[in-house]
């Protein structure tokens, strides 16, 4: 079973058409990069898997459900999670706190007060873990504002993996990094424990083909390819839409 | 010397009845950027649970509680509908939604509870008084001070140092972000509403004792906490609780030297205020959550 199926997506704004159709399919623990020129669609499917805009038509199923109607949080909590171009929920709050916080809410803790000591408990070894794989534990209590950009970045994608998402929506993450600071950032998310499913998208190309197992291509609102990286680069109607005949 | 340190109590216990309206005023304005026009109703319907209640023959100490329960129960209605449509909206639309609920309200309650000034039937333990430097001074008023305290502090400690609170402030500093965390915003801002109109009925409960209830009570006191918002500084809890305090001294102490010109003295001094500090006392922080 697939954990992502999307079929026949459609979504217009006024009489522009930004999806026409889209199908897509995504597998536990697959790496998957959604690259495509401005305004090809991309936010907006990210919007509409994530559950911030509805389709016009079609469907969207994570694990077999089918989320229509059901809003942002639900979807989250069911362990689909999106990233956002904006950075950082809690920048008055330190490092680990970020962590802990998101850890928390997705073991209920943020509702169930009861169950506190246990659930902080296993967020704080959450929040610990994520730093000490992200090599951060020496800024565990830096304020996460104070945090120079590349950083908060990074502190972005583990806030998402705190809370053991099964898929991760990635929206630019490594918008603004250094190409060192990009790859230390997505080899996080192939190190990471339980692995999540990953929908990428990034404007470097040589990031997207170099980390991702398959890619898929939006154009003006329909998806021209999908296969592994080496076939994309070759197909002749990616050439052209995309990357202009160049590769 | 015994008479000032009377006016002076007298001056805290209104001061922290003012501060607990003001908080519940200020707590949806500065967290949920929203005016709501409806407190002073809640003040007054507060009032009015606690003179039922307490003529009722129930036991006395749950009034306070009961107001709070009914007005954060109305608050819950309202945030469900209409409130929830317009929390978006720009301030002119939510001032002219609120205010016209208000007036709604005021009807229906006068409409249920009787034109006439309703003072409430309180128990023996609070009629008395204590005798400070030789003048009496109500129990009453000292009991509300000691609650008004200990929920300004309970508030605090909720909305600043809990990570409920946080959730709250990152609500309102990005709700989609928040969303992305598995937290249903709208439930969030629905406590939040429940929870200030709740803490209007409470204090209405705790002053109905010192002021009684009649109509046309909740458009002072709506006024009252404005200024104390306004005075203290948008969106800093401190602030609400200094502009409480230095509007509910300014009131008694113009009532006591110069009775014909007090409203007159205290909108002087207030006005006087805000030149000199136009953001209010505390200008508030960027909101750093």
């Amino acid at each position: 079973m697939n954990l992502l199926a999307l079929r026949g997506i459609r979504r217009s704004f006024g009489a522009l058409e930004v999806l026409r159709g889209i199908d897509l399919d995504m597998a536990e623990g697959e790496m998957l990069g959604l690259i495509g020129p401005n305004g090809a669609g991309k936010t907006t499917l990210f919007n509409l898997v994530s559950g911030f805009l509805p389709a016009d038509a079609g469907s969207v199923a994570f694990a077999g459900r089918d989320l229509q109607g059901l809003s942002p949080a639900a979807r989250a909590r069911m362990g689909l999670v999106r990233s956002f171009q904006k950075s950082l929920v809690f920048p008055g709050l330190p490092v680990v706190e970020n962590l802990a916080l998101a850890a928390r809410l997705r073991l209920g803790g943020g509702y169930r007060w009861w169950r506190g000591r246990a659930v902080a408990e296993e967020a704080a070894a959450r929040a610990t873990e994520l730093l000490d794989l992200a090599g951060l534990a020496g800024k565990a209590d830096t304020l996460a504002g104070a945090l120079p950009h590349g950083l908060q970045r990074v502190l972005d994608v583990l806030v998402a993996l705190a809370q053991r998402p099964r898929l991760l929506l990635l929206d630019e993450p490594t918008a603004g990094l250094a190409t060192d600071e990009a790859q230390r950032l997505l080899g996080l998310l192939r190190t990471v424990q339980p692995a999540p499913a990953v929908l990428l998208v990034a404007h470097d190309l040589d990031l997207v083909f170099g980390f991702c197992q398959r890619l898929a291509v939006l154009d003006l609102g329909r998806l021209i390819a999908v296969g592994p990286p080496d076939s994309v680069r070759a197909d002749p109607e990616v050439q052209r839409a995309y990357l202009g005949g160049l590769a | 010397m015994g008479f000032y340190l009377i006016q002076t109590l007298n001056a805290v216990a209104f001061s922290v009845l003012l501060m607990l309206c003001g908080l519940g005023l200020s707590l949806v304005l500065s967290l949920m950027n929203f005016v709501n026009l409806t407190h002073g109703a809640s003040y007054l319907f507060g009032s009015y649970v606690a003179v039922v209640w307490l003529g009722s023959g129930a036991p006395w100490w749950l009034a306070v509680p009961a107001a709070f329960l009914a007005a954060a129960l109305a608050g819950l209605l309202l945030d469900r509908f209409p409130f929830a449509r317009f929390y978006g909206r720009n301030h002119l639309a939510q001032v002219l939604l609120t205010y016209g609920l208000s007036v709604m309200f005021a009807d229906l309650m006068r409409l249920g509870f009787g034109a006439e000034i309703r003072s409430p039937a309180l128990p023996d333990l609070l009629r008395g008084v204590v005798f400070v430097l030789g003048m009496p001074f109500p129990i009453y008023r000292l009991v509300l001070i000691l609650a008004g305290g200990v929920l300004a502090l309970v508030l605090w400690y909720l909305f600043d140092r809990t990570i409920w609170g946080a959730v709250v402030r990152a609500s309102v500093a990005d709700r989609r972000m928040v969303e992305t965390l598995g937290l249903d915003t709208s439930r969030v801002f629905a406590v939040v509403m429940a929870i200030a109109a709740g803490l209007g009925g409470l204090s209405g409960a705790l002053g109905v004792g010192m002021l009684s209830a009649y109509p046309g009570l909740d458009e002072e006191i709506l006024l009252h906490a404005l200024f104390v918002v306004v005075l203290g500084g948008l969106g800093t809890f401190r602030g609400t609780v200094a502009g409480a305090f230095i509007l509910g001294f300014a009131m008694t102490f113009a009532r006591v030297w110069l009775p014909e010109f007090a409203g007159f003295l205290t909108l002087l001094a207030i006005a006087l205020l805000l030149v000199l500090r136009p953001d209010g006392l505390v200008a508030p922080r960027l909101r750093q959550v």
